[in-house]
């Protein structure tokens, strides 16, 4: 049962390739659907299967096949587990993808291995804090709240949001940074975007890939 | 065994033999599944559809009238390759399973009445009984065989006795190749009144078979298993008893005239063969009994058996290994059913299926006698006219290399 298993999902999708390899799907299939059903599976492709593999391995290590025929049962929950293992990494990877934009984030994505994969660009070796510092009337700022919401969406990274129009304390802490705010962007204005870990600073309105890029560069 | 000369004609008559699988050489021993075709009879069951594809008996015109004469010349031959007395003694089914199911309907079984069998029977010689007995209260006695797996004829004069209507027996057992002391059993079985009818669907394809010498009062066998189409089997019954059988199927071709309430039945074999027949199986049956005559029964068993006794006494060197049957190789003519310890026999038979070596496994259509005997199945090799000792070597060789496994 538990070859047959896998065996639906491995020549599942080498089916979508072979024709020969449908027909074996559809027998594995046959077989799972049966065992659901508590219904004896008399198909013998799980036999099948073994028997053509050790055969396979004779050929080659005649002490290997007799390992492996001795311990198909024990391999075969093994190689099940780690089938299960590497599908759930798989569903994992492509989260990533979705979120991150790569499905291992500073490292070779199988699913998009144009990426550029330097350390300067991983979005997950992030330590530092950021502040946005606005004003809530603020046009420019009102305009970036969708940008930074996606931001933080695909990153992970959290922006402390912090009125200065308004609150004379968040406005203290804005004149601390100014000294940078001033060396970055040649005045004071909002919206601005500080890293604490460089006090590095950008101002006005910026894109998604901006504001990444900034976020990569001083976390 | 053959010559080497005359056995490498034989096979290039079959043309898989040279063709192979995906180019590589076959090596085919599952013939008491089904055995490989000539190429003799495939070209006469061509011609039946190229050249005269019509019906016997009942069209008068000229491709009628040669298929009318095709399927007699059919009989004829059939009825010469099992020593029938008459050709009318010759009545065409389906296979054996078939005939053995005509006497099982057509005999006039009473409640009281008993049939006995062995206890190595095909599942087509022990469900009819089980029916039979089931529906008509026919009491069912089987007969065990002796430790050697040899016919106890004492059990079997034993069970013999009183109300036995019909010994039914496998010939030839296609679980171990044994035959069964045919003469014997039918000499007691008629001393005490009793029909006996043989299963000869591994028997007559491998061995001389003469029914008038066996005195035996109904011989069944298959097309496909001797060289023949498959769907294409013969029931010989004596005359006298085959006019005083009812058929079990009955319609076209079977009566003379009928009117809205009543028929008048041909005479046997026409009464027994409902519908349309299959004149291309009976004319490819045919031209496979011309075929194996013309080799020789007695050539064939003969090399059969020394191929046997070849593979037999490797196969029991090879560690782990037992044969099923009887100790003497002589005995278990080109059947050689075996089990390797610690391996599946279905396992047996794919490793081997890997190199093209075809054997059969599993329980063979005897399911009794693995279940009585708590046996899983076993791996089956079944020798034939075609088969060489090469092959035999490979085979062994093979065999052994996968006993390394348990």
């Amino acid at each position: 049962m538990i070859l047959c298993l896998v065996a639906m999902v491995i020549f599942g999708v080498l089916g979508i390739f072979s024709a020969k390899y449908r027909e074996l799907a559809k027998e594995a299939f046959g077989c799972v659907f049966k065992t659901i059903q508590l219904k004896p599976c008399d198909t013998k492709l799980d036999q099948r299967i073994k028997s053509k593999l050790i055969a396979k391995l004779m050929k080659y290590s005649p002490w290997l096949a007799k390992l492996t025929y001795k311990n198909f049962y024990i391999l075969s929950w093994i190689f099940t587990l780690l089938f299960f293992g590497s599908m759930a990494y798989t569903a994992y990877s492509l989260y990533n993808l979705a979120v991150y934009g790569s499905c291992s984030p500073g490292s070779f994505c199988v699913f998009n291995p144009n990426a550029n994969i330097t350390e300067d660009n991983n979005v997950c070796n992030i330590t530092g804090k950021f502040i946005e510092f606005y004003g809530a009337e603020c046009p420019h700022c009102n305009k970036m709240i969708p940008v930074v919401a996606q931001v933080e969406n695909e990153t992970g990274v959290h922006f402390d949001k912090l009125e200065i129009w308004h609150n004379d304390t968040n406005k203290n802490i804005y004149l601390i940074y100014s000294e940078y705010i001033n060396r970055d962007c040649g005045s004071l204005g909002i919206p601005t975007f500080v890293a604490l870990k460089t006090n590095n600073s950008m101002c006005g309105e910026k894109t998604v890939d901006e504001l990444k890029t900034f976020i990569i560069q001083n976390g | 065994m053959i010559p080497d000369k005359e056995l490498e004609r034989i096979r290039s008559d079959f043309p898989i033999l040279s063709r192979g699988i995906n180019g590589k050489p076959l090596i085919y021993f599952d013939n008491a599944c089904m055995s490989l075709r000539p190429k003799q009879v495939m070209q006469v069951m061509n011609q039946y559809y190229e050249e005269y594809p019509a019906c016997a008996g009942r069209s008068i015109h000229k491709l009628g009238k040669a298929v009318t004469d095709r399927v007699a010349e059919a009989r004829k031959t059939m009825a010469k390759f099992l020593g029938a007395k008459r050709v009318e003694e010759i009545v065409f089914t389906r296979n054996t399973t078939e005939a053995i199911n005509l006497i099982s309907h057509s005999l006039d079984f009473k409640r009281g009445d008993a049939v006995v069998t062995s206890d190595r029977e095909h599942n087509s010689n022990l469900l009819p009984w089980q029916f039979l007995s089931k529906k008509a209260g026919v009491e069912h006695r089987v007969v065990y065989s002796n430790d050697n797996m040899e016919f106890d004829l004492e059990r079997f004069e034993e069970a013999v006795g009183k109300g036995v209507k019909l010994v039914s027996l496998v010939h030839t057992s296609n679980l171990d190749g044994y035959t069964l002391p045919a003469r014997e059993i039918i000499k007691i079985s008629h001393e005490h009144g009793s029909l006996v009818m043989l299963d000869g669907a591994q028997s007559a394809s491998h061995k001389q078979v003469d029914v008038r010498k066996l005195d035996v009062d109904f011989f069944a066998l298959s097309g496909h298993k001797m060289l023949g189409p498959s769907g294409m089997g013969v029931l010989y019954g004596r005359y006298e008893l085959l006019e005083k059988l009812e058929p079990f199927m009955l319609g076209g071709d079977t009566v003379q005239s009928s009117t809205y309430d009543s028929h008048v039945l041909l005479k046997p074999p026409e009464k027994f063969e409902a519908g349309l027949q299959n004149y291309a199986g009976s004319m490819g049956l045919a031209e496979a009994a011309r075929y194996i005559e013309k080799v020789g029964r007695e050539k064939i068993e003969k090399h059969e058996n020394e191929l046997n006794k070849f593979i037999s006494e490797r196969l029991l060197q090879i560690k782990g290994t037992s044969i099923i049957g009887p100790k003497q190789v002589e005995l278990r003519g080109g059947v050689v059913s075996f089990n390797i310890e610690g391996l599946n026999h279905h396992d047996v038979a794919i490793m081997l299926d890997e190199s093209n070596i075809m054997v059969r496994s599993g329980q063979h259509c005897v399911h009794s006698w693995f279940n009585a005997h708590n046996i899983p199945g076993c791996v089956r090799a079944s020798l034939y006219i075609y088969n060489t000792k090469e092959e035999a070597e490979k085979f062994l060789s093979k065999v052994a290399e996968i006993a390394k496994l348990g």
